[in-house]
């Protein structure tokens, strides 16, 4: 009886271990992906090539440049093979970095066989200074290199110092950084810095990131923000273990005071951003826990965005002299208190942070203010007749230029009825006028048309705050002087600003990248050429624009479809003037 | 302690453990050592032949562990070698897949748009082999590395990833570059290094050659060498655990047949020291059961057997004692009229007169003899005893000597008496002591071919013992216990003399067994022979000793000097013991 069981068993076993693959079982719940590696992003290299032998001049010199675009090895020692020894003494390659679009030219080998020089000829150059810092330079041009026989093979004599980098290069090896600092004003929120930096094999993007950010904030925001790290601090690597992305610093951050904490939390938070999305930060000093294990998500520090607006702001616009709040549905309510009542005519209004209050320009007498609550009133905050239209600051002080005088103009900034500051400005900006001037909502930047003379112009300047006086300094040009006109500016985030300019034929509307001085990817924003537009607002990823009246209609706000690249309309009805909080 | 020297001296003074370690020299440590390995292999040795079980387990585990090595390593490198198998045939599709791509960007008829695009004619378009480096990059995401080489123009050599280019092989890039058509693919296995901080790790390469270009894919295979280590830790794991398990199984199996083995053997042992009731317990049915069943029956045949001889011996020892006592009245009778006969003899002719001479002493003789038989058959049946008293033994020896003296005279031979000069005190009964002398002392005249007899008492804290020294033929090699055996004759042609009955040795060993003593004889051809009779001071003290040598000492020092002598002395002296001898 036994041994038929047994044999009976002795089958099924024997069954069971021919199916090696099960065939069957039980549905399995497979978690979400954490263990892919987003630190470590692809990117291409150029791999620096010694010099060939007998290879001709133009091929030393675009193996030359190669080897420079190459960033494997930091002292670039197969880029020194093609120079002659008195080039490779003179020669300075970590200067600033060239950017050109161009082509390479070989004169004719001069008569004694012993020089020569390779033209590169280029349309558009750009810089990359050492800071990292991207600044276009629309000339065109023409780089001579000296080259010389010396043993029968050609080699580089005479050459400009920095590097030279395709725009494949710079496409391939460098990579947009945004790094983000607390402002000097301890308040909450963080101020946009972008560098461009080469990308480190031997680190990868992550750490040359965080390492960029401990080395402090570029020139020209310096003196507006402060960074939560100390000076001391080192990196010494970021790893990945599961779901927690370790960022690992030396002894030298324990010097950080402890009210620094959350300001350094969102600096790495935000200074990842993408890399670390959906993952957890934890902090180590030399590999211990910091301060009894530091770990955070970053989206608890989301309320430190430098756009300060959330993802669906309030907009607002002027119909029939009041100001009203859109709305998804039918005509937007007017909004409460004196500007929505109608009381006194005004222009220009502008919204403070958390829709408190509105600012706006009554005629030929300054800056008034009304909060947006039932029953309050207008209250004259800036005395002046030739005022630009208000600007918020994220501090709630409103911002205006009068032109004192014919060939003065003032900036003031007041919190409060009467008593407004003066800001200092930089001499060359005083003589100059004033069309518009807009704080960036992250209260670091401020935006301005000015026209000293030989056209209107865009300037972004760096606001400097000390206790309550304040400074524009840092004043760089972002669109050069142009015949024609601008016609306003806004912000649309943190690093762009909305331009919209009426040249000889029709107008332009650009966002213009505020920190690399170039037009977001060198386009416009596609405009409807049957109606101008009369004033714009930004807000992230939005755009709303008044249409001038014409014949069809009296005037109407319209969004910008970023996708479609058309223009809907929000409101008609004689609809001007939208505006976003602050920007 | 030891004197230690001066540098020592301070080395103590510091740190006194240390020096009297230092003490030990490394000699010392060595020898100390190979002592130890010494005895630990010799216990080995000892527990090796002595256990089967050991034997059989230790063979077991030789065994299983080869067969599990051999097994292990082959399944191992099959494993191993399916799981790379599988992993290459995935990476060169991916890396075919690949280079089909990249040759898209960097086929031949493209040059022309290398050329536009260098001449930055549209500032948009990336070179071609940009767009290839992209295009893998972004298909080899983290997962592997790709590098693509040209040697033809310069700076058209792209690396993905922080890949080390440099570590291509040089084997694999000569074969890439000289003879590999398009749309072959070469692989290698390889030591992957990259740039920062990531260490090396296993790789494959795998390079191919799309005109001018030479594309290579990284492989990492770390994953795989994860997974063939783990496999490979399972493995050795599961190989002890059975390599145990045999031994376990071993031990187990050899432990059952050796119990009973071991059990049977000290139920022999024990059989054998005389415990004839000794019996094996019978389990089952098997092999060892009837073994156990074989022993019992061969135990309680022996018993029997044992049992009857017993019987039979007691019978006959019956019988001698009975035929003794019976002979005994007839022969009074006999002796009687014999007697009368005797003292009668000057009345009859020469004749008849011998013939009564003759019967009286044949008489006599015939006495002595039933009277030796029934006090060796007392002896048998156990029936002796002993009648203890405290008496000097200077005493006994000489009343013997008295008793023998006209014996000596009749055989010319003289004794030499060799007496402590203290009394000599010993618990004996000196009837049967005096009897064992004078027996000795009879067979040493009778023997002694009418040389000197030495006869020595000595003592000691425990014993006291007498030697009886004669210089005659001596003893054969092995005669010496045989002299013991009742009726036993040196040569059985040679006719008694001093008609002895046979039995005089057996009853004085009989004696001095019965007192705990020793009686022992030590003889040699032609250097005579001595008897030694030890007996314990006290009765029924153990004895352990003899204050007297059995061989005696002259025979002794001289077989020491034959033995150390130089050859050249040798043979001299071999003459001159011969002489002696003589």
């Amino acid at each position: 009886m036994w041994t038929k069981r047994l044999l009976v068993a002795v089958v099924m076993l024997v069954g069971s271990g021919c199916a090696i693959v099960p065939t069957s079982g039980s549905p399995r719940v497979w978690g979400e992906d954490t263990g892919r590696d987003t630190l470590s992003q692809p990117y291409v290299r150029i791999i620096a090539e010694p010099p060939r032998k007998d290879a001709e001049p133009l091929d030393v010199v675009k193996g030359f440049l190669a080897a420079t675009a190459s960033f494997d090895d930091p002292t670039l020692a197969v880029a020194r093979l093609y120079l002659t020894s008195e080039a490779l003494r003179k020669w300075k390659p970590y200067d600033t970095a060239q950017v050109y679009d161009g082509r390479f030219t070989a004169d004719p080998v001069s008569t004694d066989d012993k020089n020569t020089t390779v033209r590169l000829k280029y349309e558009s150059q750009a810089t990359i200074d050492s800071e990292g810092r991207f600044a276009p330079l629309t000339s065109a041009g023409d780089q001579p290199f000296g080259l010389t026989k010396i043993n029968g093979q050609w080699r580089i004599s005479d050459l400009p110092d920095g590097r030279w980098l395709s725009s494949d290069d710079l496409k391939r090896a460098y990579r947009q950084m945004d790094l983000y600092y607390p402002p000097a004003t301890h308040v909450t929120g963080l101020v946009l810095d972008r560098v461009w930096e080469p990308i480190d094999p031997s680190t990868g993007v992550a750490e040359t990131r965080v390492r960029r950010l401990l080395s402090g904030p570029t020139k020209t925001i310096r003196s507006a923000v402060a960074s939560a790290f100390p000076l001391s601090a080192k990196l010494n690597r970021i790893s990945v273990e599961g779901n927690t992305v370790v960022v690992d610093f030396d002894s030298g951050l324990l010097d950080i005071r402890s009210d620094q904490m959350n300001a350094m939390k969102a600096q790495l938070a935000w200074t990842l951003g993408d890399l670390v999305a959906g993952r957890i930060i934890e902090v180590r000093v030399n590999g211990e826990p910091f301060r009894g294990g530091l770990t955070f998500k970053p989206t608890e520090w989301n309320a430190y965005d430098p756009n300060v607006l959330t993802s669906s702001p309030d907009a607002f616009y002027m119909q029939g002299g009041v100001l009203r709040l859109a709305s998804e549905k039918g005509p937007g309510d007017p909004v409460g208190g004196a500007a929505g009542q109608g009381t006194m005519p005004f222009t220009d209004p502008a919204v403070s942070a958390q829709s408190q209050r509105v600012a706006a320009r009554a005629d030929g007498n300054g800056i008034w203010v009304a909060d947006m609550v039932a029953g309050s009133q207008w209250q004259q905050w800036i005395k002046g007749t030739d005022v630009t239209p208000p600007s918020w600051d994220r501090y709630g002080a409103v911002w205006t230029a009068i032109r004192v005088s014919d060939t003065e103009t003032q900036v003031f900034t007041a919190v409060g009825p009467g008593n407004p500051h003066r800001v200092t400005i930089p001499p060359d900006l005083t003589g100059a006028k004033f069309k518009a001037l807009r704080v960036s909502r992250d209260g670091a930047r401020v935006a301005m048309i000015v026209d000293d003379g030989s056209g209107p112009q865009v300037k972004i300047g760096t606001i400097v705050r000390s206790g309550i006086a304040a400074g524009i300094q840092e004043v760089q040009s972002l669109v050069p002087p142009r015949t024609g006109l601008i016609n306003a500016i806004a912000w649309q985030d943190a690093a762009t600003l909305l331009v919209l300019s009426k040249g000889k034929a029709s107008q332009e509307l650009a966002a213009w990248s505020v920190l690399e001085g170039e037009k977001e990817n060198n386009q416009t924003i596609r405009l409807d050429p049957k109606s101008d537009i009369q004033s714009i607002a930004g807000a992230p990823d939005r755009v709303l624009a008044s249409t001038e009246p014409d014949q069809d209609n009296a005037g109407e706000v319209r969004l910008y479809d970023d996708t479609k690249g058309t223009w809907v309309r929000v409101v008609g009805d004689a609809a001007t003037a939208p505006v976003y909080p602050l920007g | 302690m030891p004197p230690i020297t001066a540098k020592n001296a301070a080395k103590t003074s510091t740190a006194p453990k240390k020096a009297k370690r230092t003490r030990r020299t490394p000699g010392q440590i060595v020898r100390g050592l190979r002592r130890r390995a010494r005895r630990i292999a010799g216990r080995l040795r000892r527990a090796w032949r002595r256990s089967l079980q050991l034997r059989v387990v230790t063979s077991t585990l030789v065994i299983s562990i080869a067969v599990v090595a051999v097994l292990g390593v082959f399944l191992m490198q099959s494993i191993t070698q399916s799981l790379l198998d599988g992993r290459t045939q995935t990476a060169v599709a991916e890396a075919r897949a690949n280079v089909a791509t990249a040759s898209g960007f960097l086929a031949p008829d493209n040059t022309d748009a290398t050329d536009t695009s260098q001449d930055g004619s549209s500032g948009a378009t990336t070179s071609p082999v940009d767009a290839a480096a992209d295009a893998l990059a972004q298909r080899a995401g983290s997962g592997y590395a790709v590098v693509i080489l040209n040697s033809a123009e310069v700076g058209q050599s792209r690396a993905t990833s922080n890949v080390d280019w440099t570590n291509i092989p040089a084997a694999l890039r000569d074969k890439v570059r000289d003879n590999l058509s398009e749309g072959e693919l070469a692989s290698q296995p390889m030591t992957l290094r990259s740039i920062g901080h990531a260490g090396p790790e296993v790789g494959l390469a795998i390079g191919a050659r799309v005109g001018s270009y030479e594309i290579y894919h990284f492989f990492p295979l770390t994953q795989e060498e994860a997974t063939l280590s783990s496999v490979r830790q399972m493995l050795v794991g599961v190989g002890a655990a059975l390599v145990a398990l045999l031994a376990a199984i071993a031990f187990l199996v050899t432990r059952q047949v050796v119990l009973p083995v071991r059990l049977a053997r000290q139920a022999a042992e024990r059989l054998a020291s005389g415990r004839l009731e000794e019996r094996l317990k019978v389990r089952g049915e098997d092999d060892l059961a009837r073994l156990a069943t074989s022993f019992n029956e061969m135990a309680s045949n022996l018993a029997l057997k044992i049992h009857q001889l017993e019987e039979l011996s007691q019978l006959q020892r019956q019988f001698v004692s009975d035929v003794s006592h019976e002979l005994r009245t007839p022969l009074t009778t006999v002796r009687m009229a014999a007697d009368l006969l005797y003292e009668a003899r000057e009345e009859f002719d020469p004749g008849a007169s011998r013939a009564a001479e003759l019967m009286q002493n044949q008489l006599e003789r015939f006495e002595s003899m039933l009277a030796d038989l029934l006090e060796i058959s007392r002896y048998d049946a156990g029936a002796a005893t002993l009648d203890i008293e405290s008496v000097d033994m200077r005493d006994v020896v000489l009343r013997a000597l008295a008793d023998s003296e006209t014996l000596a005279e009749r055989h010319a031979t003289r004794f030499e008496l060799r007496l402590p000069t203290e009394p000599c005190m010993a618990e004996v009964d000196s009837r049967r002591i005096e009897r064992v002398l004078r027996n000795l002392l009879f067979n040493a005249i009778e023997h002694g071919e009418g040389k000197d007899i030495v006869v020595t008492l000595g003592q000691d804290r425990d014993a006291v013992a007498m030697a009886v020294r004669d210089h005659g033929v001596g003893l054969k090699a092995g005669e010496e216990t045989l002299v013991f055996d009742r009726f036993w004759r040196a040569d059985p042609s040679r006719a008694r003399t001093i008609g002895g009955t046979g039995l005089g040795l057996a009853i004085s060993r009989e004696d001095a067994l019965l007192h705990g003593g020793w009686l022992q004889a030590w003889g040699s051809p032609g250097e005579g022979t001595q008897f030694r009779l030890s007996l314990p001071r006290l009765a029924g003290q153990e004895l352990k000793g003899s204050p007297l040598p059995l061989v005696p000492p002259e025979i002794e020092m001289r077989r020491t000097w034959r033995g150390h002598g130089t050859p050249v002395l040798a043979p001299a002296m071999q003459e001159s013991g011969g002489f002696d001898v003589d």
